[in-house]
């Protein structure tokens, strides 16, 4: 009896003895790290499982993945219920949404080494100096033309002359009956950095909507001229999803792309011939936009630890290139774009040189409500129902009316 | 004692009924009702009280006007037109004609479809180069191609079409059911008298089925009054082109989740639409049951 009691006594030191002066090191080993992302194509499956993978054999920290089809409504609900996953995607659009909940647990610049990443990547993700998430890839928009319709030396090199000039006009004439000369959005996702350009904002007082501001009439004028008179259409007039099945079906000779296009067109349109170059000036200055998500860590996580070495060891110099290798996508770190040689693929230089100088697709959190009204009432400009000036208005009282009851 | 021994027997078995209804249903009922009247942020559990606040601004919102106009133009075509179209095809199905029952299955095919499958079919079928349109140039109906699924006054028409063609083969079913009822005895006796098949149909079958269409009609009231997936896909969650799909469910929607973070408002307008569902239902059943055979 006494004997087994002693057995007892050792046992139960033993086991005090294990669990309590762990080395901080082996902390991390065997605990469970929940992971969001949104689904993606089967390379960037892979690319994404090989570097949990990865992660897993260096830190023995156990990573289960969660896809949510519906992202940002499947997260939210995951985080007011308190179930929410510890590391997350967080696109830059939504960053600030993410940061003023106070969801994000704030992240040391130099533990993550903010320093090595582009300029706009690691600013898409600060508030009031402090940074919440890791870039983890981005994408900019380049123009795309199809060889076959288009020489490349005729294009012209400035907005003004694109779309001012009877470029477009006397290239739609030499294509085919049904291909368009040019395909754009209407979308300020993908307009922002016109409607901005010399100095203009399209929001006022933080988050009102200031799209009738003339500043920024005269801006998005140029492009919406274009639309009025028919030398642009969207991919939705031609029938098409998007501008990737436009170009790729050559329903249209020249779009402007982010570079996630490239995989689509090179695996459904191996025929199609295609060459890429930067985005025309617009006041004789450089502009694109630049698309990010990053790695956000949940301010409720209960594996502080492990997260950190996750997003650290996913945006460092070992997780980041194979990611971004495996899946065709731009690395947010200058470090890694050397290293993996990405400068090398000439259909990716003009993306690259965009991330130097592109506006981020991101501003307040008030943009959703903005986007959808322009999106609303700019069409029935575009068709001639209205003026420019009028639908402008329009867009703006509409969203700064929903804003102010909000 | 024995009556007694029932009771606790009879509340056990309904007891975990009680609980998940209580929790998912009653409880959540009670939250929305709760929240209808403050501003909320979930995530950090703030609420400030606002009164009547929510429910005020549902009529000065211009998105709430167009949700509500377009929710109601969805079920005032879709409900009278999907109603009578079930009766017609249960009708001819029930008639003596050789196959029926294959006929009964390829009907009733559509609803065993997900709304979200139908919906990218639909849009496919609508589309500047899809077969609607080739099929309508071809035999010269139109001129031109119609971009159905970007132009605002063809959009919630095509989701129309699509509801009402999903939607027929449940409630056809449900008629099926209810003209076994009808004793044969009434039919036999009519052409007797004489009556067409026509004076028939009006006269025997119509009165006959008005309970069936009682349920139905409610069913269909609630059905397109809480339309939102196919809304939802069909304009990405935008409701656009230009407000044009924009339903009463994706404008809760999209004040719920995303940027908006306006629980309360969402919360106020599912309360708003849960009202308007019960009166127009029940005056659609006043009305079928003063005219009632029973």
């Amino acid at each position: 009896m006494k004997r087994k009691l002693l057995l007892l006594m050792i046992l139960v030191l033993f086991l005090v003895n294990l669990t309590g002066c762990a080395p901080k090191e082996v902390e991390i080993k065997g605990s469970k790290l929940v992971v969001a992302r949104w689904g993606g194509n089967d390379a960037e499956t892979a690319a994404f499982n090989a570097m949990i993978e990865a992660f897993k054999e260096e830190t023995g920290v156990d990573v289960e993945i969660r896809i949510f089809s519906d992202y940002n409504t499947e997260l939210q609900a995951g985080l007011i219920g308190g179930t929410g996953p510890d590391v997350f995607y967080v696109d830059a659009y939504m960053a600030p949404f993410y940061i003023q909940q106070g969801v994000l647990k704030e992240l040391d610049e130099v533990e993550f080494e903010l320093d090595k990443f582009y300029e706009p990547l690691k600013n898409a993700f600060v508030s009031e100096e402090k940074y919440y998430a890791v870039s983890k890839d981005y994408s900019t928009l380049a123009l795309y033309y199809n060889k076959k319709f288009v020489n490349v030396a005729d294009i012209p090199t400035t907005y003004e002359t694109l779309y001012g000039s009877d470029y477009l006009t006397t290239l739609k004439a030499s294509l085919p009956e049904g291909t368009a000369a040019m395909t754009y959005n209407l979308d300020l996702a993908r307009q922002l950095y016109m409607a901005e350009a010399n100095g203009a904002s399209i929001i006022r007082n933080e988050n009102f909507s200031n799209l009738s501001d003339v500043a920024v009439e005269n801006n998005l004028k140029l492009e919406l001229d274009a639309a009025i008179a028919g030398k642009i259409v969207t991919p939705g007039d031609l029938g098409m999803g998007w501008n990737g099945d436009a170009f790729g079906n050559e329903k249209t000779a020249i779009m402007i792309e982010g570079n996630w296009v490239l995989g689509f067109l090179q695996q459904n349109f191996p025929d199609v011939d295609f060459g890429v170059i930067e985005v025309p000036t617009m006041g004789g200055k450089k502009g694109t936009m630049v698309f990010t998500v990053g790695y956000g860590i949940n301010a409720k996580t209960q594996n502080e630890a492990a997260s950190t070495a996750f997003v650290k060891f996913a945006t460092g110099t070992v997780g980041m290139p194979i990611w971004t290798t495996g899946a065709g996508v731009l690395p947010s770190r200058s470090d890694v774009t050397d290293a993996t040689k990405v400068q090398e693929n000439v259909l990716l230089i003009p993306h690259i040189a965009g991330a130097a100088y592109a506006t981020p697709w991101q501003k307040g959190t008030t943009m959703d409500t903005i986007n959808n009204e322009y999106r609303n009432y700019v069409v029935t400009a575009v068709r001639g129902e209205t003026s420019l000036s009028e639908a402008l208005k329009k867009a703006q009282d509409e969203a700064n009316s929903t804003i102010a009851a909000n | 004692m024995h009556n007694k021994k029932e009771a606790i027997q009879g509340l056990t078995f309904i007891t975990p009924a009680i609980i998940i209804l209580g929790i998912f249903v009653f409880a959540s009922i009670a939250f929305s009702i709760y929240i209808s009247f403050h501003k909320v942020n979930l995530f950090t559990g703030e609420t400030t009280f606002v009164g009547l606040e929510n429910y005020i601004r549902i009529f000065s919102d211009s998105k709430s006007k167009i949700s509500f106009l377009n929710t109601i133009t969805f079920v005032a075509v879709v409900v009278p037109i999907q109603t009578f179209l079930s009766l017609v095809i249960a009708s001819v199905l029930n008639a003596k004609i050789r196959g029926r029952l294959q006929f009964r299955i390829i009907y009733f095919l559509p609803t065993l479809t997900s709304s979200a499958a139908l919906t990218m079919i639909f849009m496919f079928l609508f589309s500047l180069t899809g077969p609607v349109n080739q099929i309508a140039l071809s035999i010269g109906l139109l001129k031109e191609p119609i971009n159905f699924l970007q132009n605002a006054k063809f959009a919630l028409q095509v989701i129309m079409a699509m509801n009402i063609w999903s939607t027929i083969p449940f409630f056809m079913s449900i008629y099926l059911a209810g003209l076994q009822e009808i004793p044969e005895t009434l039919y036999e006796s009519a052409k007797v008298d004489g009556a067409s098949t026509s004076q028939q149909f009006f006269k025997i079958t119509v009165p006959m089925l008005k309970p069936i269409t009682a349920f139905v009609v409610l069913m269909g009231i609630v059905g397109t009054f809480q339309m939102f997936d196919q809304a939802f896909i069909f304009s990405g969650g935008s409701g656009g082109p230009e407000n044009s799909t924009l339903t009463v469910a994706l404008l809760i929607y999209r004040n719920a989740f995303g940027q908006n973070n306006t629980m309360g408002y969402a919360a106020a307008l599912a309360i708003t639409l849960a009202l308007l569902i019960f009166v127009v239902s029940s005056i659609a059943r006043r009305i079928n049951k003063s005219e009632s055979v029973y």
